[in-house]
C-alpha cells in the first residue's frame, strides 16, 4: 500500500503525498519538538521538510525508504532553523538538595528528576541533542540513527557519548548545597 | 540494569512523556496549500541537488553518477567561462579592492544591477555620487556602499501600475504602459535582497512606489535615507519569508516597515513612519521581531516581539492612531517606550487574547494610554501623565504593579466587567477618578497601592 502511494506522489499526486505525510506527520513533528524545543520552530520545520520531500520526489529510488528520508529530511530543516534562529538563551541554574557526599551525582538519581533531565538535554549542543532523539526518541539502532543523521556511524556514536557525559556533568555542576534537612539525600 | 542504561532508559521516557502527542490541526492542510503552490524538480534535477542517502549499503535516494556528472559539467562551463571572460576583459574573479559603479562612465560599470551580477559572495561595490535606477536583484552576500550617503541616489525599480491603481506614480510613462498584476511584478522595488546576507548602506533611495525587499536571508541594512517622494506614492521596506533582516541607523522617511511570514527580523535606532510586524499570522505567532530603539508613528505586532525604547510622538495628523498594537499571540514585550500627544488614540494596546509584558513605558497625554485585552499580561512600572484614560483592563488575571497615574481627566485605572486583575504597589492620584472597578470585576487590590481619595468605585 505505502509502495503504491510512494509511486503515485512520484507522479504528481499531491493527494497520494498527504497520505504518506498524515502516517508520518506525529513523528515529525515530535522530533522536530524535541530537536528545536519550540512547537512553532517545528511547525516550520516540518513544513519546510514536507514541501521539500514533495518537491524532490523523484530522487526517491526505493518506496520504502520514504519514511527514513523524510525523517533526514526534517532533520536537516531543524538545523536550518535552529541556525536561523537567534534566541537569547538562558541557562536556569537549580537548587537541589546536596547528596551526602558531594561529587558526581549517581545517574540513578536521575529516577524521579525528569524535569531536570529534560531540560538538561535541551541545553546540549544541536548535534548531540538531534542524536539522542532520533536514537532515543524513535527507538532506531544508532547505525538508523547515522543514515537518518547523515553522518558516519562513528561520528554518531562520538556524539551520543559526549551527550551522555555533558548531561551527568550538567546535573553535577548545578547542584548547590544547602542545609540538608534530616532523613534527606542520597547515602 | 548498570547505571549507564538506566539513564539511556531515563532519557527514552523522558522524550516519550515529552514529545508531543499530535502535531497542530491546520499542519497538513497548510503544507497542502503551499504544496498546490509550488513547482516540483524534474527527475534529473532532483536526482543532481538532493544528497544521496544509502540504507545497508543500498542506495535509495539521489544519485551519485548525476551529482557527479553535473559537477564535471559546471566546472567545464566555469572553465569556458573564465577563460572566455578573461579574453574579453571583463573581471569575474575578485580584483583587489572594491568593485566601483559610476554612473558617468568613469567605475567598473555604469549601473549596479551589472556590478551585482558579475559579483560573487565576499565581494564590495562602491557606488559614486550620481542617480542610479532601481530595481536591483541582489541573491548574492556582497556589500553595496554608497560613497555618499546624500550624493547616491537609487530610484525605485521599473513599471508601473494600471491607472487606476491608487499606488500609481503620477509619471507613470503611458507609452508603453506597464501594467503589474502584483506590486512586485514589474520589480517596483529599489533592491531586492534575495535569500543573502548582503550588506546595503549609505545611500538614498528615491521611491515613488516602492522600497527594499529582503526574502529571506539575514540582510543588513543600515545607514539608509528614503526620501519623501515628489509624487504620492507609497515606501515600504517588506521583510518576509523567514528573512533575519536587520536595517538600523536610517532615516526612513514615510516608509513604512513589514516584517511577514514569521520573519525574525530587527529595526533600531531609526526613524520610519509605521513597523508592522508579521500581523497576517493569526494562527501562529510570528517573529521573534526586534523593534527597538526608533523614531516612528506607531507599531502593530504579532508574535514574540521585543518592541523597546522607541520614541513615538503624535504628528497632528497621526493623533488618533493604536500606537503599539500587541496582536493576539503570546511572548511579547513592550518595554521603555516613549509615547506622547496621541489625544484622539490609545498609547498601548494589547489584543483580545495573548499574554505579554509592558514595563517602563512613559504615556504622555494620550487619550488612551494602555488598553489591555483579556490577557494575563504583567503591567508594571509604567508612568502615565495627563489624557482621558489611564490603564483599561478589559477582562483576564494581570498582574498589574508599580504604575504611576496621574494628571488623567477620566479614570486612572479602571477594572471592567469579569476582570480580575492583581494590583500592587500602584500610585494613582489626581484624575478624574483613580479607580473605577465594575460591579461583576473581581480584583485583588493590596493595601501597597497608594489610591487617592477621590477614587470613585461602584
Amino acid at each position: 500500500m505505502q509502495r503504491e502511494l510512494v509511486e503515485r506522489a512520484r507522479s504528481g499526486d499531491l493527494e497520494a503525498f498527504s497520505d504518506l505525510a498524515r502516517d508520518s506527520l506525529t513523528r515529525l513533528y515530535a522530533v522536530a519538538t524535541l530537536i528545536l524545543r519550540d512547537p512553532y520552530r517545528a511547525e516550520d520545520a516540518v513544513q519546510e521538510a514536507l514541501l521539500h520531500a514533495w518537491k524532490s520526489m523523484h530522487a526517491l529510488r526505493d518506496p520504502d525508504a520514504f519514511e527514513a528520508w523524510l525523517q533526514r529530511i526534517a532533520v536537516h530543516a531543524c538545523y536550518k532553523a535552529a541556525k536561523k534562529e537567534r534566541r537569547r538563551v538562558s541557562v536556569e541554574v537549580r537548587e537541589v538538595p546536596d547528596p551526602a557526599t558531594p561529587g558526581e551525582r549517581d545517574p540513578a538519581e536521575w529516577v524521579g528528576d525528569r524535569e531536570q533531565l529534560f531540560e538538561a538535554i535541551g541545553r546540549l549542543p544541536l548535534d548531540q541533542r538531534a542524536v539522542m532523539v532520533v536514537h532515543y526518541y524513535l527507538d532506531l539502532p544508532l547505525a538508523k540513527a547515522a543514515e537518518i543523521l547523515d553522518i558516519p556511524v562513528g561520528t554518531a556514536k562520538s556524539r551520543l557519548h559526549h551527550g551522555l557525559t555533558a548531561l551527568r556533568r550538567s546535573v553535577r555542576d548545578e547542584t548547590v548545597t544547602v542545609p540538608s534537612q534530616a532523613g534527606e539525600g542520597a547515602a | 540494569m548498570t547505571k549507564e542504561r538506566m539513564l539511556e532508559r531515563e532519557i527514552h521516557e523522558v522524550l516519550d512523556e515529552r514529545a508531543p502527542q499530535a502535531p497542530p490541526n491546520h499542519l497538513l492542510q497548510s503544507f497542502e496549500f503551499n504544496a498546490r503552490r509550488t513547482r516540483r524538480y524534474p527527475r534529473w534535477l532532483a536526482l543532481i541537488k538532493e544528497p544521496t542517502m544509502r540504507t545497508d549499503s543500498h542506495l535509495v535516494v539521489g544519485s551519485p553518477t548525476a551529482r557527479l556528472a553535473a559537477i564535471v559539467l559546471a566546472t567545464m562551463l566555469l572553465a569556458a567561462g573564465v577563460i572566455g571572460a578573461s579574453f574579453a576583459g571583463a573581471r569575474l574573479l575578485a580584483a583587489d579592492g572594491p568593485t566601483v559603479v559610476d554612473a558617468n562612465g568613469d567605475g567598473h560599470y555604469e549601473t549596479i544591477q551589472e556590478a551585482v551580477a558579475a559579483a560573487v559572495d565576499g565581494d564590495e561595490i562602491l557606488i559614486k555620487p550620481g542617480r542610479y535606477q532601481g530595481g536591483v536583484d541582489v541573491g548574492v552576500d556582497v556589500v553595496i556602499r554608497g560613497e555618499d550617503r546624500d550624493g547616491v541616489v537609487v530610484e525605485a525599480g521599473i513599471g508601473c501600475a494600471a491607472p487606476d491603481d491608487p499606488f500609481a506614480a503620477a509619471d507613470c510613462p503611458d507609452d508603453p504602459p506597464l501594467y503589474r498584476a502584483t506590486w512586485f511584478a514589474a520589480k517596483p522595488y529599489a533592491f531586492l535582497l534575495d535569500e543573502t546576507e548582503a550588506e546595503l548602506s549609505d545611500l538614498t533611495l528615491e521611491l515613488g512606489v516602492g522600497g527594499v525587499i529582503a526574502r529571506g536571508g539575514a540582510p543588513n541594512i543600515h545607514d539608509v535615507t528614503i526620501a519623501a517622494s515628489p509624487n504620492d506614492g507609497f515606501a515600504y521596506i517588506y521583510v518576509h519569508d523567514g528573512s533575519a533582516a536587520t536595517i538600523s541607523d536610517s532615516d526612513l522617511g514615510v516608509a513604512v516597515v513589514f516584517f511577514e511570514e514569521r520573519s525574525p527580523a530587527t529595526i533600531e535606532r531609526s526613524s520610519v513612519d509605521f513597523v508592522i510586524a508579521n500581523t497576517g499570522n493569526t494562527t501562529r505567532t510570528g517573529g521573534p521581531s526586534t523593534i527597538r530603539d526608533n523614531t516612528t508613528f506607531g507599531i502593530r505586532f504579532n508574535g514574540e516581539a521585543v518592541v523597546e525604547g522607541n520614541t513615538i510622538i503624535a504628528a497632528p495628523q497621526d493623533a488618533s492612531e493604536v500606537v503599539i498594537e500587541a496582536l493576539s499571540s503570546d511572548g511579547w514585550i513592550i518595554r521603555d517606550n516613549h509615547i506622547e500627544g496621541f489625544s484622539g488614540g490609545t498609547a498601548i494596546a494589547a489584543g483580545p487574547v495573548g499574554t505579554g509584558t509592558i514595563s517602563g513605558n512613559t504615556l504622555i497625554d494620550n487619550q488612551l494610554a494602555m488598553d489591555l485585552g483579556s490577557g494575563d499580561h504583567e503591567v508594571s512600572d509604567n508612568t502615565i501623565r495627563g489624557g482621558q484614560a489611564g490603564i483599561s483592563i478589559n477582562g483576564g488575571s494581570a498582574q498589574i504593579a508599580d504604575n504611576d497615574v496621574e494628571g488623567v481627566a477620566g479614570r486612572g485605572i479602571a477594572i471592567e466587567f469579569s476582570a480580575g486583575p492583581t494590583l500592587s504597589g500602584n500610585r494613582s492620584c489626581g484624575n478624574g477618578d483613580n479607580l473605577w472597578v465594575a460591579d461583576s470585576a473581581q480584583p485583588e487590590i493590596d493595601e501597597t497601592n497608594e489610591i487617592c481619595e477621590d477614587d470613585a468605585t461602584e
